[in-house]
């Protein structure tokens, strides 16, 4: 009996894999996951990246007991990564936190104190406590100044893991409730470059292609992303088109070689920061050649140029800051085609290649590939582009070689940025929980775009801030400087992850002055720092919905319970608007435009606002009749995720950005996502493109509408050098990154003990020749130290990252070797990402 | 009888490589190849635990002639009967 329960499963993994592969088993037809043995299946979009795999989750008594890649989703047919198996466990660790817990003191919260365990209550009753005084300070501080000037001394910092719900719940209770932009996510650190780029380009952001590009493109090109180990789906996908399809090439640039050159014809390894040379040499090659795409760029193209010399996003008082000549600037100058074609002259295949360490031959074969007319191609990049002190720039370098040849925007030809967390897209951005955005591409600076938000959130006029807030890094500062004293960080694990963690991050997470909060599922480094810890519903213990790179909205039903008094961040963020009365937060001459919202709470103002709590309570079920939970639901009364994300919609449809349209609520919880914008049901492929995007008009042919004259700008931005380069005393570069075994900083994947094992430290990886001539063998322990700290590590020479002579790289998901303690907080001065790639360090025996 | 945890996983490697991909298949304990079409291959691992099929896992993916690996499937049989009574 029980033998032959094992063979049925086994069968049932055979047949699902082979039905994946498209391949045909004689005798085994079953490929979908069936609920013949008790087990209810339903769809989940994976939470571990930006791909967005869907997976068919196997509930049975209350737990998850089976996964299977969804072989109905578009994105992934039916095939998950290696990370997509610790789905089922990741919610099981041992140490998962199931209560709130405070530092305290002889019965009292104390900063010096140890974690005890506390009701919610208790919990939410010190840290409204704490909000309160430190907003009723700011009261204080921002009497008689106009909306634009106004500061706040309560922050949040959030996440690119939060559903969409919570995001919009988060925004809402910081930007309106608190009236504080200080709120930002960890998208920060890997997608502010990128968005930056779009924002600069074409007005409006995120990709206008799509994942299909990845079975029509003719040849791909890698810059700075390892897809095989990040993107295992997509890569999977991608070696299927270069095994199946003629003369399909694949291109992979880097500055070490990693497990993505495997499948590579033609791999480059070049110097770090020289990706800016080798893209102005491309666009120069392009030119020389008469290889332009003129009707596309006479038609549908902006010639412009930077402004130079910007520094590198350090305080002020930084040398490096002083020198710039022009610190933070990024005004576009319009320039004619002249003018550019000037601007690119000096990059030569001669001195690129000198610089970059490129041979000319390489150098020539990648501009011919992206000259030649007759070649789709797509390129594709993550933090290798973003992270970089001229993270905006570069993106935008690179548009500037598909603008130049109109490759963009059609099956198989366009520039794709590839994206870290699983809704860095659907949440961080087009939310729009940074501190400097509203949802639908709206900003805070501009008052149209405020009115807009004021008016759907039925809010006084002027209530919500004009002034950009605190990023990320600068909430780090803020916070050491004492300026910012209440902080609640949700869903990332920022003390691991953000830079320079000695002298700007610890030290402003433990002022006395200041108040941290954590919610998370594990103790974590960021949760043990903190003051008080609230424990997280995760992934599938809640109703939500993620939006991924390609702009697909997924939504998925609550599977399970979470374990304890753990609650998902969209109750606490919600929960926690009861405790304040309006009266608290907001000036008497808000309060006097609109009477009506004395003595009501932030909970009525915000959620009880007769459009979020539109939505009676009901039973949700899908289509065989199988019923789910909802916790928030019962909790509160309402349907909460239906009402946020109904009064959400409206600034897509009816907003001053167009193009931003979403599905209703239901339609989503019927398909395997919808990639907006989203008419009358049907979802865009390509963007700007007549035929395909139903916003672009008649006759246009294509219309990059986000800007006011339909046009992209190609945006001329020159070589500059990095914050730090290797010298005498620091004579290696360091790298930083993620691998396929862990993910970002491991605060969930090295919860799952054999994966832990399987590759339980970070290992200094060097060339055998660096490490010899440092007196060091594989396998020795070595010392790392930059300029800000030092780490300990075991060398590895060998393996599946091969170092160039020169360079050495340390992923970053081991708390026990901080290696962003080495990490200066050198940021892109345009998007205030740091670049977490190009450090200089030296390597000794420990 | 302990657990059984059964996984399927898709390998792709160039046409050229899976022979010596079979090999080294053939090799590894709790690993069976199904099939294998113009480059893909159709592979299940089998153990008693998470640990060693996530092992094995990794094992693949890091194969020489590899180019991508993805999971498919994963099923637990968790109703084992103890062979001694349990405290
Ligand atoms: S590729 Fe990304 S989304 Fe897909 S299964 Fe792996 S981690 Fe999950």
């Amino acid at each position: 009996m029980k033998q032959s329960r094992r063979e049925f499963m086994k069968t049932h993994a055979i047949a699902a894999t082979a039905a994946a592969a498209g391949i045909t088993l004689p005798g085994l037809t079953s490929a979908k996951a069936n609920a013949d043995d008790g087990i209810r299946w339903d769809k989940v979009p994976c939470r571990f990246c930006g791909t967005g795999c869907s997976v068919l989750v196997g509930e049975k008594d209350g737990k998850v007991v089976a996964t299977q890649g969804d072989p109905d989703a578009p994105v992934n047919r039916g095939l998950n990564c290696i990370k997509g198996y610790f789905l089922s466990k990741i919610m099981y660790g041992a140490d998962r936190l199931t209560q709130p817990l405070l530092r305290k003191k002889d019965g009292k919260y104390a900063k010096d104190g140890d974690f005890e365990p506390v009701s919610w209550d208790e919990a939410f009753d010190v840290m409204a406590e704490k909000w309160k005084a430190a907003i009723k300070q700011s009261m204080e501080e921002n009497k008689g100044k106009p909306v634009e000037e106004i500061t706040s001394r309560v922050g949040m910092f959030g996440s690119g893991q939060w559903t969409v719900f919570e995001g919009y719940a988060a925004s809402k209770l910081y930007k309106a409730g608190f009236r504080s932009n200080n709120i930002d996510p960890n998208a920060r650190h890997c997608m502010a470059s990128a968005v930056g780029a779009f924002i600069r380009a074409f007005g409006a952001d995120e990709p206008m292609g799509c994942y299909d590009d990845l079975e029509h493109a003719d040849a791909f090109v890698l810059w700075g992303a390892n897809m095989a180990e990040n993107h295992p789906v997509l890569w999977s996908r991608l070696t299927d088109t270069r095994l199946t399809k003629e003369e399909c090439e694949v291109h992979v640039l880097s500055t070490f070689e990693h497990r993505s050159f495997e499948l590579a014809d033609h791999g480059v390894i070049f110097k770090p920061q020289t990706d800016l040379a080798i893209l102005n040499y491309i666009a120069n090659y392009i030119v020389q050649n008469d290889a332009v795409n003129w009707d596309f760029v006479n038609q549908h193209v902006n010639f412009t140029k930077t402004p130079t010399d910007i520094g590198y996003g350090l305080r002020p008082e930084h040398p490096l800051e002083q020198a710039a000549k022009n610190p933070g600037k990024g005004k576009l100058e319009g320039i004619d085609f002249e003018a550019y074609k000037k601007a690119l002259e000096p990059y030569t295949a001669e001195y690129v290649s000198e610089l970059s360490g490129v041979s000319v031959e390489s150098l020539e074969r990648l501009a011919k590939l992206y000259a030649d007319p007759k070649k789709k191609i797509v390129s594709y990049w993550t933090m290798g582009f973003n992270q970089h002190v001229r993270g905006v720039w570069v993106n935008g370098l690179m548009y500037n070689v598909h603008l130049l040849t109109g490759k963009i925007s059609e099956p198989g030809n366009g520039p794709f940025s590839l994206t870290g967390q699983p809704s860095a897209c659907g949440t961080a951005r087009e939310v729009g929980t940074f501190a400097h955005r509203l949802p639908a591409d709206l900003v805070v600076k501009k008052k149209e775009h405020r009115d807009f938000c004021e008016k759907q959130w039925q809010l006084p006029e002027g209530t919500l801030p004009g002034k950009v807030g605190y990023h990320a890094v600068l909430q780090s500062r803020m916070l050491k400087d004492g300026k910012l004293n209440c902080y609640w960080v949700s869903t990332n694990n920022n003390m691991q992850a953000g830079p320079n963690i000695n002298e700007e991050m610890y030290p402003g997470w433990r002022n006395p002055d200041n108040f941290i909060v954590v919610s998370e599922a594990y103790p974590t480094v960021s949760a043990m720092a903190a003051d008080l810890i609230l424990p997280v519903a995760m992934w599938a213990e809640k109703e939500g919905a993620f939006g991924n790179a390609e702009r697909r909205t997924q939504f998925w039903r609550q599977q399970v319970k979470a374990p304890g008094e753990s609650r998902s961040d969209l109750w606490q963020f919600v929960e926690f608007s009861k405790r304040f009365k309006t009266e608290e937060v907001w000036p008497e001459e808000l309060l006097a435009k609109k009477p009506e919202v004395r003595g009501k709470t932030l909970f009525d103002v915000l959620y009880a606002n007769g459009v979020v709590n539109k939505y009676p309570k009901q039973t949700v079920t899908d289509s065989r009749g199988n019923e789910y939970l909802s916790d928030e639901m019962d909790h509160f009364g309402f349907y909460l995720q239906k009402g946020l994300y109904e009064e959400y919609r409206v600034f897509g449809k009816d907003g001053p950005k167009k193009g931003h349209d979403l599905a209703e609520f239901d339609a989503y919880h019927k398909t395997r996502g919808l990639r907006w914008p989203v008419v009358d049901g049907k979802e865009t492929l390509w963007r700007y493109r007549e035929g395909y995007d139903p916003f672009v008009p008649k006759g246009a042919g294509i219309a990059f509408y986000g800007r006011p004259d339909n046009r992209a700008n190609i945006i001329f931005a020159p070589y500059e050098p990095p914050a730090e380069a290797p010298d005498e005393d620091f004579d290696l570069w360091l790298t930083t990154g993620r691998i396929l075994e862990h993910w970002h900083t491991g605060s969930m994947t090295l919860r799952v003990p054999e994966l832990y094992r399987s590759a339980p430290h970070a290992l200094v990886y060097m060339h055998p020749k660096d490490a010899e001539k440092r007196g060091l063998k594989r396998g020795d322990e070595a010392k790392i130290a930059s300029r800000r700290g030092e780490i300990a590590c075991r060398v590895e020479t060998k393996g599946r990252n091969k170092m160039p002579e020169g360079m050495a790289f340390i992923p970053f998901f081991d708390a026990g070797r901080l290696v962003n303690k080495l990490v200066l907080d050198a940021t892109d001065p345009l998007s205030k990402e740091t670049d977490f790639k190009k450090v200089a360090v030296k390597i000794m025996p420990a | 009888m302990s657990d059984y945890h059964v996984c399927g996983m898709l390998l792709h490697a160039r046409p050229e490589k899976t022979p010596r991909v079979a090999d080294a298949l053939g090799e590894l304990q709790g690993v069976e190849l199904h099939a294998n079409e113009g480059g893909r291959m159709v592979v299940t691992i089998e153990g008693g635990d998470y640990d060693t099929c996530a092992g094995m896992m990794t094992r693949l993916a890091c194969l020489d002639g590899v180019s991508s690996s993805s999971f498919i499937y994963h099923e637990i049989d968790k109703e084992s009967v103890p062979e001694e009574p349990q405290p």
